[in-house]
């Protein structure tokens, strides 16, 4: 017999209940999020609203930094065929002078004009933003990669200026980390490598903290 | 294949062996794509690297030059030798980098520009070591940044991280 389209013959058979609860769980909204390094108490204190979570803001941020900034898209590609400084054409054979098939290599070379140092490319790598020195957004995220700082140096760090606060952000450290050394009670200071080494293996406390601890599916009703 | 020339954006040429050149990536892709279509008798090549002046990418080439000797180095020490040519790596590493901020800022996009991923390492761990212990305003006063947060924005990380902040 074939089995129907909105249910087929094996469905009973091999999604058990457990499994279903565990799909359940997985698509549900209720997953459990990361939470932000913020104290309870402090926010409770002051009053204050439960923080926008910063992957929400960040893409807030993206969408006006979009909006705030345009460069005309000819000016940053050239052709991988034009003229190189030396007027030579990478693009061409030598031997015969035909034009040949492009060479990533070569349009890689061409990609960047002159000067284009003056920008700096966002998380997406869609914009540019002229006012900005310089770097990179991946190599500001090496960078910071590089820096075994406190936590609490890692947040201050966020001020320094927007591509900061975003490859801060990309690594998701300071969430992981928050989380982390709050459940722990590990002092402020505590530096990334430090947290890791207590844990015995880089990682670890990010699958075992960052998502807690499945339930016992057993024990749930269908 | 033969030597190259790398020739910088002011029009200084440098001539590197194409095994030193494969240290960057960007122009080992080249090389590899100038292979498959002319084969290995190639004549002498130029490379124009638009992006980086000549003392930067003599600079460049010095790294280059030096962390492939080292490399020979290991391959052919015997196993007791390595802890010593590491230990000759880190302070000829030391020295290379004993740059100001300005030539740091230029040898890191050069690295970037180019894809030497060593010594983009080394840069970015120089860059880090300039930032650390260093106050926000610090940090963009040493690296010539502008605050471009907006306000909503400034108070979104006070708000989100009162407890290092305050």
């Amino acid at each position: 017999m074939r089995p129907s389209v909105t249910r087929p013959a094996w469905d009973d058979a091999v999604i058990t209940p457990a499994i279903r609860a565990d799909m359940t769980f997985r698509s549900g909204a209720d997953f459990p999020r990361l939470e932000l390094p913020a104290r309870p108490h402090q926010l409770k204190a002051l009053g204050k609203p439960k923080p926008e979570h910063p992957w929400l803001s960040k893409r807030a941020a993206a969408l006006r930094t979009s909006q705030a900034t345009s460069m005309p898209s000819e000016s940053r590609k050239p052709s991988a065929t034009s003229p190189d400084r030396a007027g030579h054409r990478i693009g061409r054979s030598r031997q015969t002078g035909q034009k040949g098939r492009a060479i990533p290599a070569a349009a890689q070379l061409c990609a960047t004009q002159p000067g284009a140092g003056a920008d700096i490319m966002s998380g997406s790598g869609k914009n540019f933003v002229r006012a900005l020195p310089a770097l990179p957004q991946d190599v500001v995220g090496n960078v910071l990669g590089h820096l075994d700082v406190s936590l609490r140096e890692r947040c201050q760090l966020q001020l320094v200026c927007r591509s900061f606060r975003e490859a801060l952000n990309e690594s998701q450290n300071i969430a992981v980390w928050g989380s982390c050394s709050l459940e722990r009670d590990f002092p402020d200071d505590i530096t990334f490598t430090e947290l890791s080494r207590r844990h015995h293996a880089p990682g670890a406390h990010i699958r075992h903290y960052g998502r807690p601890a499945l339930p016992d599916f057993t024990q749930l009703s269908p | 294949m033969p030597d190259i020339v790398l020739r910088s954006n002011d029009g200084a040429d440098h001539k590197i062996s194409a095994s030193t050149a494969r240290l960057s990536r960007t122009v080992a892709s080249l090389l590899q794509d100038l292979e498959a279509s002319k084969g290995e008798d190639a004549e002498l090549l130029i490379v124009p690297i638009p992006n980086v002046c000549n003392c930067t990418l003599k600079k460049v080439l010095d790294f280059c030059e030096q962390q492939r000797a080292f490399d020979d180095l290991v391959r052919a020490s015997p196993a007791a030798q390595q802890p010593e040519v590491t230990r000759k790596t880190q302070a000829w590493r030391e020295t290379y980098m004993k740059v100001s901020t300005d030539e740091l800022y230029h040898l890191v996009m050069a690295a970037h520009y180019l894809d030497v991923p060593g010594l983009l390492g080394l840069c970015t761990d120089a860059m880090a070591d300039h930032i650390r212990g260093k106050s926000p305003s610090q940090v963009r006063a040493c690296f010539g940044l502008k605050p471009n947060l907006s306000p909503e924005e400034e108070d979104d990380i006070r708000r989100s991280n009162l407890w290092a902040l305050s």
